[in-house]
């Protein structure tokens, strides 16, 4: 067990250390990658088990902080990609930038996300769940430029929508009491709960039409793209959501794989028409991940589950593929390394590795992605007919843009300079989705033929196509603003939210304003009316007549009161005629 | 028996009551309270006569006369010392139980 | 007999309205003095004899010179006549009047049976003193002595300090 809680604190302990180490001159990145070899070596050492800690305590409220330790692939995966992507860090950043926050923000990254994978109480999710928020806001924004800090903003404040959202998800569903994911009865949550998560859960995942912050995170380095923005992080909504699998009613699984589905298509669209790599790149995330929900939507959990990690594979060897062209085009000084038409190849091995990762990620056979698309694409046949249109339709689509791609990777002349060390984690990426097949096909061998045949045409015939296109040049102006979505999120909605900022003003001044004023109004004629009452009834009428009526009765009173003695005696007397003249009477 | 000694005593109280209230002199307040006496007295032998075998009347009016001879030497006495502090024998002028 | 009553009851009378109408204090207690020495009469006609005596010795005798005393002090202090005024004289005679009034509608009937002059009323009033009325006759001395010494005390002259 403790070396359960191991595995996560290593690379918080890490990063905190990093965070307050004194000396500023340091191998950060040496550090980093030690305590992430030691995590991920730990994988082989712990027993699956559960995780669990009382965190609050409050009465009849409990929060623990319940770990799931049993996907140790999934935990390999997150800690194998994060070192790849430290170790390539070593090597792709300049040695000008601010490692000690950048490591130790990979670190803390490292922690915040296998935290979110393992954790089965949805508020301690979110607590991740927001943490990796917060690591990808600072990744995105840490060149400090204008332009990829307006970006962590736009990121972070998109995410914030669905952040919120899935929050008051997760408190509708704490009043049901379903926070703990390991055990849960199906179809005992409301439509409301869910739907609200599954808000959250397409802002992070970048799912139709919350999508567009994925683009702008592009502005970071490559390497956080490799590791967040395509294989980890935004897998996280899709990891959520197969959590809560077993409360899925009907209404939220349309939702579901029609949010899925579309963005799978628009995502593949969207990818066809940019040149810039790492656009392409996160369309291609961006359309993956819809592939992921569609098929959880549909009830593929299991096939979906299984892209989420191949894709993590190869959409992060993909990306740290295009890191090195990347690397290649600022060493050469071109003014735009992003654009693929500017592209050289600097070595072969990059293109064999591109290749494979590309192959994997159109679903070609020897892949990992084959496995899995395939199995995406059987089940849903079996559950959804209907729906796997959406995938049939995808499958030329992603081979279009691939092969578009791949035109100008990889077809183009190669260089041959010499192994970069920044090739290896990619190589190795290529290796492992090559290894998975082999490993796998055997056990986890996709079934039906028939589809494969008709898929596997479908993924030749687009790369094909794909090839002729990348021919044509495209003005991609209109394409490059999301659909105008850009244009929504960065224009309208401030627009939007300015008018509506105004009109809160306008009712402010109009209304609650004048609401106050006129309350205020009437306290004080209020206020008047109770002084007149307690000036003329309290006032005059009881306390001075109560005092008239005293002082009136002691001026009766006083009048035999003379002081004089025989004054006194004539009362006196007085009164024993009253007496004497009772006894007569009586 | 006519009833003139009962109006003589109703008399001689009145009177005394009519000088105990008007003057306005300690010494004559006293004069009317001896007169106030005497009809007591007056009151106690005429009603003895009802029992001629009896003197208990006789008797109550010889206490009466003693108490009246008390009561007129401590009035006395205390008229010359009220009238040595406030130079007067006024009862009105004497004024200490009026409010101030 | 009833001559002389009248005669001692109208002279009693008309002294007790000369204490009200005399402005000289003197002349008032001359008329009490005057008013008392009737009354002492009239006991003598209603066979009170002892009472009688007692009457001019103690009231005549001593109440009154206290009395013409005190007049005499005070008069000194004054130095003039005292003369006296009145206050309340028609509320008082009001009163007065009305409770002569009361008295004498409120009168009881009283009989009287007069006894013989034969019978020794200054034995039968000593043996009456000596056996039923000597607590009372004993207190009475006891009372005289204190307001005796009480009286004393109460007059003596003290230097104003």
């Amino acid at each position: 067990m403790e070396v359960n809680g191991l595995i996560l604190l290593l690379p918080l302990a890490a990063s905190i250390l990093m965070v307050t180490f004194p000396v500023n001159r340091f191998p950060f990145g040496g550090l980093a990658l030690s305590v992430t070899l030691a995590a991920f070596l730990l994988t082989w050492v712990v027993d699956p088990g559960s995780l669990q800690a009382n965190w609050l305590q409050s009465g009849n409220f409990n929060l623990p902080l319940l770990f799931s330790i049993h996907d140790l692939r999934l935990i390999r995966l997150i800690i194998g990609i994060s070192g790849l992507v430290q170790f390539y860090s070593l090597f792709y950043l300049s040695s000008s930038a601010n490692h000690r926050s950048y490591f130790s923000l990979l670190c803390f990254f490292t922690f915040a996300m296998l935290g979110l994978a393992t954790s089965t109480h949805l508020l301690v999710t979110f607590v991740f769940w927001e943490l990796v928020g917060y690591t990808s806001y600072r990744l995105i924004g840490f060149d400090t430029t204008t332009s990829s800090t307006s970006a962590a903003l736009k990121a972070l404040l998109i995410n914030k929508v669905g952040d919120v959202c899935f929050l008051i998800g997760i408190l509708m569903l704490a009043s049901t009491g379903l926070l703990s994911t390991s055990n849960l009865a199906p179809g005992s949550a409301g439509t409301l709960p869910l739907l609200l998560i599954f808000v959250g859960v397409v802002a992070k995942s970048a799912q139709a039409p919350l999508f567009p912050w994925l683009t702008a995170a592009m502005a970071g380095p490559t390497p956080v793209s490799a590791l967040l923005h395509s294989a980890t992080m935004v897998a996280a909504g899709v990891l959520v959501l197969l959590r809560l699998v077993p409360l899925l009613n009907d209404t939220v699984s349309t939702v579901i794989s029609f949010t899925g589905g579309v963005t799978l298509l628009l995502g593949g669209l969207l990818a066809i028409f940019s040149y810039d790599i790492k656009r392409i790149l996160a369309y291609s995330t961006i359309s993956q991940l819809g592939l992921m929900v569609l098929a959880i939507g549909t009830g593929a959990h299991a096939s979906g589950y299984l892209h989420l990690q191949t894709h993590a594979i190869f959409k992060a060897g993909l990306f740290l593929c295009a890191g090195v062209f990347i690397h290649h085009g600022v060493i050469s000084g071109h003014a735009n390394p992003n654009d693929i038409r500017h592209f050289s190849n600097p070595n072969g091995w990059l293109k064999w590795s591109w290749v494979i990762l590309s192959g994997s990620l159109v679903g070609l056979p020897l892949t990992a992605g084959f496995l899995s698309k395939e199995a995406i694409l059987h089940d849903m046949m079996t559950f959804s007919a209907s729906l796997s249109l959406f995938v049939w339709a995808s499958i030329p689509l992603t081979a279009l843009y691939v092969g578009r791609v791949s035109y100008f990777l990889v077809v183009k002349k190669t260089e041959s300079s010499p192994l970069h060390a920044l090739l290896l984690p990619a190589l190795l990426l290529s290796l492992v989705s090559v290894t998975w097949f082999v490993a796998a096909i055997t056990t986890e061998a996709p079934t039906g033929w028939v589809s494969i045949i008709i898929s596997q045409t479908l993924v030749i015939a687009g790369l094909f196509a794909g090839f002729r296109l990348a021919r044509i040049s495209f003005a991609e102006k209109s394409w490059h603003t999301n659909l105008g979505l850009d244009g929504l999120y960065d224009k309208k909605m401030p627009q939007l939210a300015t008018a509506w900022g105004r009109a809160g003003i306008a009712v402010d001044r109009q209304i609650i304003d004048r609401l106050v004023h006129a309350w205020a109004y009437i306290t004080v004629l209020f206020a008047h009316l109770t002084s007149w009452f307690d000036r003329a009834i309290v006032d005059l009428t009881l306390v001075g007549g109560s005092a008239w009526v005293v002082r009136f009765t002691g001026q009766i009173v006083r009048v035999p009161m003379s002081g004089k003695v025989q004054g006194y005696l004539l009362w006196a007397l007085f009164s024993l005629f009253l007496f004497l003249v009772l006894w007569l009477l009586l | 028996m006519s009833p003139v000694l009962l109006y003589l005593s109703f008399l001689l109280f009145a009177l005394g009551v009519l000088v105990v209230l008007t003057k306005r002199d300690a010494i004559v307040v006293l004069l009317g309270i001896e007169l106030i006496l005497s009809a007591a007295i007056l009151n106690a032998i005429h009603f003895n006569q009802q029992f001629p075998d009896r003197m208990d009347g006789q008797l109550f009016a010889l206490f009466i006369i003693v108490i009246a001879v008390c009561e007129a030497v401590v009035g006395m006495s205390i008229i010359i010392r009220v009238y040595r502090y406030y130079h007067t024998a006024v009862p009105d002028q004497i004024n200490e139980l009026n409010e101030r | 007999m009833s001559i002389a009553l009248y005669f001692f009851a109208g002279l009693s009378a008309a002294a007790a309205l000369g204490v009200l109408l005399f402005r000289q204090v003197l002349y008032a207690a001359l008329s009490l003095l005057a008013c008392l020495l009737s009354l002492a009469g009239l006991y003598i006609v209603m066979q009170a004899e002892y009472v009688a005596v007692t009457q001019i010795i103690i009231y005549a005798g001593g109440i009154l010179v206290i009395i013409l005393f005190g007049i005499m002090i005070t008069s000194r202090l004054a130095g003039k006549p005292m003369q006296v005024s009145t206050q309340y004289p028609v509320i008082g005679s009001l009163l007065a009047l009305l409770i002569f009034c009361a008295l004498v509608l409120s009168q009881p009937a009283v009989t009287s049976h007069t006894s013989d002059f034969s019978t020794n009323h200054w034995q039968r009033a000593g043996r009456w003193l000596m056996t039923e009325y000597a607590l009372a006759f004993e207190s009475a001395g006891v009372l005289l002595l204190i307001c005796l010494i009480g009286a004393a005390v109460t007059a003596i002259y003290q230097r104003e300090s």
